[in-house]
């Protein structure tokens, strides 16, 4: 460095001097080093931004959350319909009160579907069926006659709210898995019994055992055609579209799952039935 | 025009927002744009296929029950990868460490044009980020495997940038030795003057 410059220094006011390492620092302000792409010197970042991308998402899985989306928009679909929602029976005899519903009126345009017992209907102690003057009840109550089939008697399930057969379908995100299964279907067949669902129809996309017929068929395929109450759920079963069925019968909770092709042709069983504690 | 033409119109904002006016279709066509990328963000992130075929499933579930919380302050495919590493932290979180790569993985991660060399790379790139903790390894999938910016890692961390920047230069740092990398030179916070290019 020249020391022969005049000294300017000394005109200036002390808070302009400003030193060598300073200036550089304003031009290059302190950062944490490599704490951006451009300036990482580990070539960490390099490494990582070269390696391929994964393959695309695999068809299996579209799929399922394609069906997964489909469920939902049909759920969307169902409440956004404004149907109107006829409380057909309340009872609080036993342990567990519940409501069973009919969807009457311009809701059956859509496709919605509340399944009443056949022995419901035709042999309530309570006569709570008397209150419900509706004429699409008539029609609810023919559907569930037709599906319920033969009478399975005057038994009464103990522990049960009605002695009715009786079929509640609902859509859910849960997920099943193997390990937990027993516990999941116990509380399936509580918190379903209580506040049940309407399904919509094929238009949810999930096929025939989304429907009471459907999903009728499908017992008698997984031998529990005799039940006279089954609550099921359209889930996932260790990952895959799945039907969660706890089917009572004789006051016996047995729970499935089964795939959503269940069908007389074929049973698509994912778990064995099991008693539930 | 078919339906599917109009769609493909939209952008994601007006997508989401048909959405949420009850447009039946106009979800699926998010889903069907950024499906792909959403998939190797769960994948990379929770480096188990499985756990990540749960994670974005989920998160796409969650996006379309939640699509009216989307505020429009951030893009939709920042909302999205907020959603679909929440998920995979979630599970992450609730299971077990990951400490190898099982080898049925191996197939499901190699990318089907990959050569022998660059599967060894990501194999040892993938168990190197395991070892890290799980901040600076997410950090160093979104900005350095995703080329996200620091910004939008930030957004979809919910944290600072300067904790993202933080996170990505302690997680190159202590990637080197796991890669055997060459130590880098040490650096002054002053720069000096870079020497000129040696002539081609």
């Amino acid at each position: 460095m020249p020391t022969d410059l005049p000294d300017q220094t000394a005109a200036l006011p002390a808070e302009r001097l400003v030193t060598d390492i300073e200036v550089s620092t304003l031009i290059a302000p302190r950062k944490p080093v490599g704490s951006s792409p451009d300036d990482d010197q580990t070539g960490v970042h390099a490494l990582l931004s070269g390696l391929p991308e994964p393959d695309p998402m695999p068809a299996y899985l579209i799929e399922r959350i394609s069906a997964s989306l489909a469920a939902e928009q049909a759920q969307r679909a169902v409440l956004a319909s404004g149907a109107s929602v006829v409380p057909l029976l309340a009872t609080t005899r036993r342990r567990r009160g519940r409501l069973l519903f009919s969807i009457a009126g311009a809701a059956a345009a859509v496709g919605l579907i509340g399944v009443l017992g056949n022995n419901l209907l035709r042999d309530n102690p309570s006569g709570g069926v008397t209150n419900a003057a509706s004429s699409g009840l008539a029609s609810a109550a023919r559907e569930s006659a037709r599906l319920a089939g033969p009478s399975s008697g005057d038994k009464a399930a103990p522990g049960a709210a009605t002695r009715a057969a009786s079929i509640q379908i609902r859509v859910s995100a849960v997920r099943y898995t193997q390990a937990t299964f027993v516990a999941q279907a116990r509380k399936l067949r509580d918190v379903a019994f209580d506040s049940p669902q309407p399904m919509a129809t094929d238009s949810s996309g999930v096929g025939p055992i989304g429907t009471t017929s459907g999903l009728t068929s499908c017992l008698r395929a997984i031998g529990a055609g005799g039940a006279q109450l089954v609550q099921a759920d359209l889930a996932f079963y260790e990952g895959q579209p799945a039907v969660i069925i706890v089917a009572t019968t004789d006051g016996v909770p047995t729970a499935y799952a089964v795939g959503r092709g269940c069908s007389p042709a074929d049973a698509s069983l994912l778990h064995q039935g099991i008693v539930l504690p | 025009m078919s339906r599917l033409d109009d769609l493909l119109e939209l952008s994601d904002r007006e997508l989401l927002s048909a959405h949420c006016a009850g447009d039946a279709d106009a979800f699926g066509e998010i889903f069907r744009r950024h499906r792909d990328r959403m998939w190797a963000v769960a994948l990379r992130t929770t480096r188990d296929p499985e756990m990540a075929a749960d994670a974005v499933q989920e998160a796409f579930i969650a996006a379309f029950r939640r699509a009216d919380s989307f505020r429009g302050d951030a893009a939709v495919t920042t909302w999205l990868h907020r959603i679909v590493v929440n998920s995979c932290l979630d599970r992450l979180r609730r299971t077990k460490p990951v400490v190898g790569l099982p080898d049925a993985d191996h197939g499901d991660l190699a990318d089907r044009h990959d050569h022998h060399h660059s599967v060894d790379v990501r194999l040892d790139v993938q168990r190197a980020l395991e070892q890290l903790p799980e901040g600076q390894r997410v950090a160093l999938v979104l900005v350095d495997m995703h080329g996200l910016s620091i910004t939008e890692a930030a957004s979809i961390l919910d944290v600072a940038e300067g904790t993202i920047k933080s996170r990505c230069a302690r997680g190159r740092a202590a990637m080197v030795p796991l890669l055997g990398l060459p130590a880098p030179p040490d650096i002054p916070v002053s720069h000096p003057p870079k020497e000129p290019m040696a002539p081609s």
